[in-house]
């Protein structure tokens, strides 16, 4: 396989939630929900090798303190957004990363990851015919996750 | 339990994360280590003796296959057991770690479940 689409975005995305963090998510109305996403934190993976692409992670402020609260096993009250929220969200793109990867590649894939980065609203990929993005919907807020093939490159050029 | 363990991660949520699982697994914190990079690793084991390491290996100042090869030069510490904690799965850089001695593998996204039993078994811990 060597491109990925919104339903295998979501899955990847969904079982980290799940297995790191007992997180459940499901996907949003990108319409309706989409229209009341205030995304509040960034988070950037970018990965080369073999080949290279941009994992985008842009989330509220419910949903990083949903996240980080669980990895932390506190109340969500006790989260720092800007700490550990941020902290959560990073990491949640380098375990993105290190799936879609292995989606893309396979066991055998030549891809390495970079180290996943605070990101700001304005560095997410630019859409084109090989992206995809998904919205998704935890308890408490939402998560919207890009991924672009080949911006690495386009952007290392 | 008596034995020590070292994380070392560069994301702080991450070792928390880790750390509850160590001590659900048996170990009181003060038995419990963390280090944000290798260099900070090494920096531990220089003081601290260490039954497990737990390796996270993209990591900014010192990544975790520069910790393996600088561990595996020093007779002291050559021999502590590391496992992976890592999303790396590179076939490549996986099988240069384990020729620097990795004894383990445990692939991110993990369960905890998974993360303790892990560390029951390195151990010789009953799960």
């Amino acid at each position: 396989m060597s491109t990925l689409d919104t339903n295998l975005l979501a899955e990847l995305v969904t079982t980290a939630l799940e297995r790191t963090a007992f997180v459940m998510a499901d996907f949003a109305d990108p319409v309706e929900d989409g229209a009341d996403f205030t995304p509040s934190h960034f988070a950037l993976l970018t990965y080369g090798g073999a080949g290279s692409g941009t994992i985008f992670l842009e989330a509220d402020d419910g949903f990083v303190r949903e996240l980080a609260a669980s990895l932390l096993g506190v109340e969500q009250d006790e989260v720092d957004t800007a700490t550990h929220g941020q902290d959560a969200l990073n990491e949640l793109s380098n375990i993105v990363g290190g799936s879609v990867v292995i989606a893309l590649g396979g066991d055998d894939h030549r891809f390495l990851l970079n180290l996943p980065q605070t990101a700001s609203r304005n560095q997410a990929p630019d859409s084109s015919d090989q992206s995809c993005q998904c919205l998704l919907e935890s308890e408490n807020g939402l998560l919207r996750v890009h991924w672009a093939p080949g911006a690495a490159s386009a952007a290392a050029a | 339990m008596n034995c020590n363990i070292l994380i070392v991660d560069d994301s702080p949520i991450l070792r928390t994360a880790i750390k509850k699982v160590a001590r659900v697994a048996g170990f009181d914190d003060d038995h419990i280590h963390e280090a944000g990079n290798g260099q900070e690793a090494l920096d531990i084991l220089e003081t601290v003796w260490v039954d497990l390491v737990l390796l996270d290996l993209n990591m900014p100042i010192m990544d975790g296959e520069t910790f393996a090869q600088e561990k595996s030069k020093r007779d002291d510490i050559m021999d502590i057991p590391v496992v992976i904690v890592s999303t790396e799965s590179n076939k490549e850089r996986l099988q240069r770690m384990a020729e620097l001695g990795v004894v383990d593998r445990l692939h991110k996204p993990f369960e905890p479940e998974d993360l303790r039993r892990l560390i029951s078994k390195m151990l010789g811990v009953k799960a």
